[in-house]
């Protein structure tokens, strides 16, 4: 039978003040004197829990808290007037807890239609919550002609329809694509039809970053791509903010020149945004992008920077993309 | 009885006690409590497992690395439920603290277990006790 009425006060700061003093006994005169109490704050915060506890399991959690108690005795005082298993009632919770154990749960629709858009974000290609890079540049491009900002993507040629997606393209791309144009250079790596000419792309500004990503690494880019594609003797200096517009544009060139596909495109760019985040494995993180191996990953950026680079080393109007850290 | 204060009927498990007077006022008091808690929803059904606690102090004791772990739970156990420290306790069952102090460690057999011990009934199993070493541990 429990200790009663101010015996019982007396009685329970001695029994923490011999647990206190590491008498291990105590602890079975906690449990025996103390232990329905401390059932019925397990009970309590049991009925807050999903699943239920047996009588089996509250035994388990009551001698679980009182050796809890145990461990933290001496840092309870009498005269905080709470009662040392609601004074720790953070350590009766977890005794709860791992008496329950796990609960299953039923979704409900909110819950399932998080874990819906999860599923998709898990599927090839960039997630459904997140738009890809080249969406991102896209949309951005198309507000950047509206403003008169420097866009940031080239555009379908004139005449070619957006995309039934109804993705905004920029369309003030003035160069023409180069009449030796993706098939001059061979077909893509991966098979995937090259992007439509000036379709395209660079890195740089991205929304706010997904959780876990450091922000990303701005490149500026730009439209104006009629400087770059006319200028071949002109030099771009990529560090010259005012020229990395142009650089943009040249590298969207670039990639039409050599024929890179849209996901090589997509897949470069992840891998460079996850690369200058700081990311020691930006392969690990973009293969599950694009369902494929990390290796394929590291093998196809590669193959896709080696190509800009032959380019960039064959032809002097391509030369400072070469300086660009995405091919780095 | 005692006294000649007012008589008071208070419930005590199954039976009912007819009590009074003013010195049993606070026995009435904290029996009626102590009744209220027995039968309150929260705390009912609950019972101190000692077959439970002896084997959590076991397992301790053998993690402890003491060589005979149920001999230590099982004298723990009994002086947790006299609520003794233990001087009071090794006083109370004619040993030396040593001695005591031994025993709880689990560095001495149950052969060593004093007598008083040994014949207190329904609160440990000797034979559980007597049964088990350090050696098979896990049964």
């Amino acid at each position: 039978m429990e200790a009663q009425g101010c015996e019982k006060d007396d009685d329970l700061e001695q029994v923490m003040r011999r647990l206190a003093a590491g008498d291990e006994a105590a602890v079975v005169t906690l449990y025996e004197r103390y232990g329905s109490s401390i059932a019925a704050a397990v009970r309590h915060v049991a009925r807050s829990r999903p699943g239920r506890l047996d009588d089996d399991d509250v035994g388990g959690a009551v001698l679980d808290v009182c050796f809890e108690l145990a461990r933290v005795a001496g840092g309870w005082s009498p005269a905080g007037g709470a009662l040392p298993w609601v004074w720790a009632r953070h350590r009766v919770a977890g005794a709860v807890d791992r008496a329950l154990g796990q609960q299953p749960q039923s979704l409900d629709d909110h819950r399932s239609e998080v874990l819906d858009r999860l599923g998709e974000g898990a599927a090839p290609g960039p997630a459904a919550a997140e738009a890809s890079l080249l969406d991102t540049l896209n949309r951005l491009a198309a507000q950047d002609e509206a403003s008169r900002r420097p866009a940031l993507v080239g555009a379908a040629p004139v005449g070619v329809e957006p995309s039934a997606a109804g993705e905004a393209r920029a369309v003030e791309r003035g160069a023409t694509p180069a009449p030796d144009g993706p098939s001059a250079q061979g077909p893509p790596s991966d098979g995937s039809p090259p992007g439509a000419p000036g379709e395209l792309a660079l890195v740089g500004a991205r929304p706010a970053p997904a959780a876990g990503r450091s922000p990303c690494v701005p490149i500026p880019v730009a439209p104006g791509s009629a400087r770059a594609a006319d200028s071949a003797a002109e030099r771009i200096d990529l560090t010259d903010s005012r020229d990395v517009s142009a650089g943009v544009g040249l590298l969207a060139e670039a990639m039409d020149r050599g024929g890179v596909s849209i996901r090589d495109r997509e897949l470069l760019l992840e891998y460079a945004y996850e690369k200058h985040s700081g990311n020691g494995a930006p392969a690990a993180s973009v293969a599950p992008m694009f369902d494929m191996l990390e290796v394929s990953v590291r093998q196809a950026a590669r193959r896709t920077r080696e190509r800009l680079l032959r380019l960039a080393a064959s032809e002097e109007r391509f030369a400072p993309l070469a300086d660009l850290p995405l091919l780095a | 009885m005692s006294g000649g204060g007012p008589i008071r009927i208070i419930p005590s498990g199954g039976a009912v006690r007819v009590v009074g007077g003013v010195a049993t006022r606070s026995l009435v008091r904290e029996e009626a409590r102590a009744e209220a808690r027995r039968r309150h929803p929260a705390g009912r059904g609950w019972r101190p497992d000692r077959a439970r606690m002896l084997q959590r102090l076991a397992d301790r004791a053998y993690v402890g690395g003491a060589p005979w772990p149920r001999v230590a739970a099982a004298v723990m156990l009994l002086r947790g439920i006299a609520g003794d420290d233990p001087p009071s306790f090794a006083r109370r069952v004619g040993v030396s603290a040593t001695t005591l102090a031994g025993l709880e460690a689990g560095a001495q057999p149950a052969s060593s277990v004093p007598g008083c011990l040994r014949s207190l009934g329904g609160l440990v199993d000797w034979t559980w006790v007597d049964a088990g070493t350090r050696s098979d541990w896990g049964c």
